[in-house]
């Protein structure tokens, strides 16, 4: 299983890296977005700063939505029966797919983050705020990942993927900007209390959608 | 000796549509099978279920003693199906797309995957089938997009020599490439054959295929209509 | 030009037309259909016995004034979506997905349960926003439960989606499963992520209603019969949603016979 997923994670970077769709196309729809949002609410940065951590954490869901779309659209020429006949353990399939579109969204949201912090001030409030923010998207970012593979697989083949994927995502993506959003806005001084609770959600999504991608890859990928 | 291939009154409805109709169908290791007919009669479909890809809705369906219907993971393993189209990634070369395809935990055995710890050793072999197509060493190393498509056809058929699965589904292989690798592919299927391999070949070049293949059988309208040994 | 539709006979013996066909014929029968018009009557007679009694019997508040007798309807329709609908959806994908229990049947049942569910959950909505229009002034707060709600109508609207991806019968209900399995699981996370991150935010104590009146009796009994009448139209929907698709699926199976004929009509000679 973890060969496999080591290959098809090698395989989807490798294809980025000649590609470079996500780097060249959906890195600056990221920041178009953070860029609209500033014409959308003027250029107070008094009010950017304090929309930022919500502002910052719909960028980081609508560009992994594409990235996941970017992912699929790799295994588009293969199909459902090229994926089937390569016998790639499901379990290491998801695997790979997920961990590679979180790798990409983890550079994806520290590049958000940090043009959070130009375009709109943003400004960490010490040293571990900025760990803390970074941990929220390395976690986010493997909760959104882990759903958006398992969604993808299982509208793989169907004629409705485009427009289906998105319904299918947002809601879930829901708790995640949440908790995100509640912990960045924490570590930029936008609000106050605790945040571990958040951090606890965070973590619990992450395991949960982890386990039911792990769990549900395999029936999504057979037909019988 | 019991068939390698056993169907008996199979139906595939996929999408409300039985693409297969009650297909009776016996094969044996060693065979060369040519499988012909019309467009849309069905002779895709009789692969793809063999491969496991089309469910079995009706009848039932034995693939080397195994259970259609139950174990589709299983004979994934064992059979090989060459599709219409490669099963190869664009943007990566050719040498990376086999080991994709025979690198992972599925395609290779325990003993073999023990035999061959070594990956150099894997990919010495994989050098060598290369050659073995007629494809220079410079192919391998070329993104798989850029390849012509007799190369393509003949990457795609790599993956099978170092698995050597012992049953090839074969869609159309020769359909629209050069002379030259009609030939190499035609060599790879008898060379399979002389080491007992079953190869069932859907193609509309019936006198291409014909000179190398055991038999022939009809299909038209989901339905084997000649050349089987019992139709029942 | 002649054809052959004898030879090679399509065996149905153990298809699932046959069984479908029994169990089509098993519907019809008269005593069940009696059931259904019985549980359709009484949900509308309950239906309509809350109407009269909530618009006409019962008092009006002293402190709540007329809204308060969208409690006859709201309380009911949110119960019947949340708890029963979305969960016996949950409780059947459960089922089909446990090998053991495997059945279309319930893979049918938790389509139709959600189907009911996206219409009361949808009431749900449109009541309480009456009642936050009558009681605040605005159509919509942030208010967790009603957050919620909007989140969970998504939610299941998907689940919805996901049911029309073609596939085999099997592939098809395991897709299902898995998806109620994920929004089912989802429910009580952005439950309580949304309650924190109201409390966090919130602003107005008005959100939570003071629901501490005296309830005179004719307001109980009222509210009541309005679970009951909420509970049995329910039930009757995802009975009959249930007997439309049997009814769907005897159609095409039924035809899939022809169908067979008619491919493998289509070889010459």
């Amino acid at each position: 299983m973890f060969l496999d997923a080591w290959i098809v994670l090698k395989k989807d970077l490798l294809i980025e890296m000649r590609t470079r769709v996500v780097m060249v196309q959906v890195l600056p729809i990221a920041g178009a977005i953070l860029i609209i949002f500033g014409f959308a609410l003027g250029p107070d940065n008094q009010t950017l700063q304090k929309a930022a951590p919500g502002l910052i954490w719909i960028a980081i869901i609508l560009s992994c939505l594409i990235a996941v779309e970017r992912s699929l659209s790799i295994e588009y020429p293969l199909g459902r029966d090229g994926l089937r006949l390569l016998n790639l353990d499901p379990a290491g399939l998801f695997l790979g797919k997920a961990l590679a579109i979180s790798i990409e969204m983890i550079g994806i949201s520290f590049l958000v983050v940090f043009g959070s912090v130009t375009l709109y001030g943003s400004r960490f409030n010490h040293f571990t705020g900025l760990l803390m923010v970074v941990l929220t998207c390395i976690l986010g970012s493997l909760a959104l990942s882990f759903i958006g593979a398992l969604y993808g697989a299982m509208s793989l083949g169907s004629q409705i993927r485009e427009t289906l994927v998105p319904l299918l995502f947002l809601p879930v993506a829901a708790p995640v900007l949440l908790a995100s959003t509640e912990i960045t806005a924490k570590y930029l001084g936008m609000t106050t209390g605790s945040s571990l609770k958040w951090l606890g959600v965070l973590i619990a999504l992450t395991i949960s959608y982890f386990a039911i991608g792990f769990v549900g890859f395999e029936p999504l990928l057979e037909e019988r | 000796m019991p068939y390698t291939i056993s169907l008996k009154n199979v139906v595939s409805v996929v999408g409300g549509f039985p693409l297969l109709a009650g297909i009776n169908f016996e094969a044996s290791f060693g065979e060369i099978v040519l499988i012909s007919g019309p467009n849309g009669a069905g002779k895709t479909s009789l692969l793809r279920l063999i491969a496991g890809l089309i469910p079995m809705t009706q009848g039932s369906g034995y693939v080397n003693g195994l259970n259609l219907q139950e174990n589709s993971q299983e004979i994934r393993t064992l059979v090989s199906y060459v599709g219409h189209r490669p099963n190869m990634y664009d943007d990566l070369t050719a040498l990376e797309n086999v080991i994709i395809s025979v690198g992972n935990s599925h395609s290779l055995s325990l003993k073999v995957k023990l035999s061959r710890v070594k990956t150099s050793k894997l990919k010495e072999e994989i050098i060598a089938a290369f050659a073995l197509m007629g494809l220079p060493d410079r192919v391998s190393s070329t993104k798989f997009s850029r390849l012509s498509e007799g190369q393509k056809r003949r990457v795609n058929f790599i993956p099978l020599l170092i698995k050597d699965t012992k049953i090839w589904l074969l869609d159309e292989p020769h359909a629209s490439i050069d002379a030259l690798s009609r030939e190499i592919i035609d060599s790879s299927i008898l060379r399979a054959q002389e080491r007992g391999a079953l190869i069932l070949i859907a193609s509309h070049e019936l006198e291409h295929v014909q000179a190398i293949a055991t038999r022939t059988l009809n299909i038209q309208g989901g339905y084997i209509t000649s050349g089987d040994q019992d139709v029942s | 030009m002649t054809f052959h539709v004898t030879d090679g006979p399509v065996s149905n013996e153990n298809s699932d037309f046959y069984r479908l066909d029994k169990i089509n014929k098993a519907l019809a029968l008269a005593g069940r259909k009696m059931w259904r018009t019985l549980l359709g009557a009484v949900a509308v007679a309950s239906a309509l016995a809350t109407t009269v009694l909530g618009l006409y019997v019962t008092p009006k508040d002293e402190h709540l004034g007329n809204s308060v007798r969208l409690l006859y309807v709201h309380p009911p329709v949110a119960w019947a979506a949340l708890y029963l609908a979305f969960g016996l959806t949950t409780l059947c994908s459960i089922l089909y997905l446990i090998p053991k229990t495997r059945s279309p049947f319930f893979d049918k049942i938790a389509g139709a349960s959600a189907e009911s569910g996206i219409l009361f959950l949808s009431l749900t909505l449109i009541t309480g926003s009456i009642w936050g229009h009558m009681t605040w002034g605005v159509w919509w707060t942030w208010d967790a439960r009603l957050t919620l709600t909007a989140v969970l109508l998504v939610l299941y609207l998907g689940y919805l989606s996901v049911r029309k991806i073609s596939g085999t019968d099997h592939s098809k209900a395991i897709r299902n499963s898995i998806a109620a399995l994920i929004a089912a699981i989802d429910v009580p996370i952005v439950h309580f992520s949304v309650i924190w991150w109201n409390t966090l935010h919130q602003t107005a104590s008005i959100l939570t209603p003071n629901l501490q009146f005296k309830v005179p009796p004719s307001m109980g009994i009222t509210m009541g019969i309005g679970f009951l009448s909420a509970t049995f139209a329910w039930v009757w929907m995802v009975r009959v949603r249930y007997e439309i698709s049997v009814l769907e699926e005897a159609r095409e199976s039924e035809s899939l016979t022809t169908l067979i004929q008619n491919r493998r009509m289509e070889r010459v000679g």
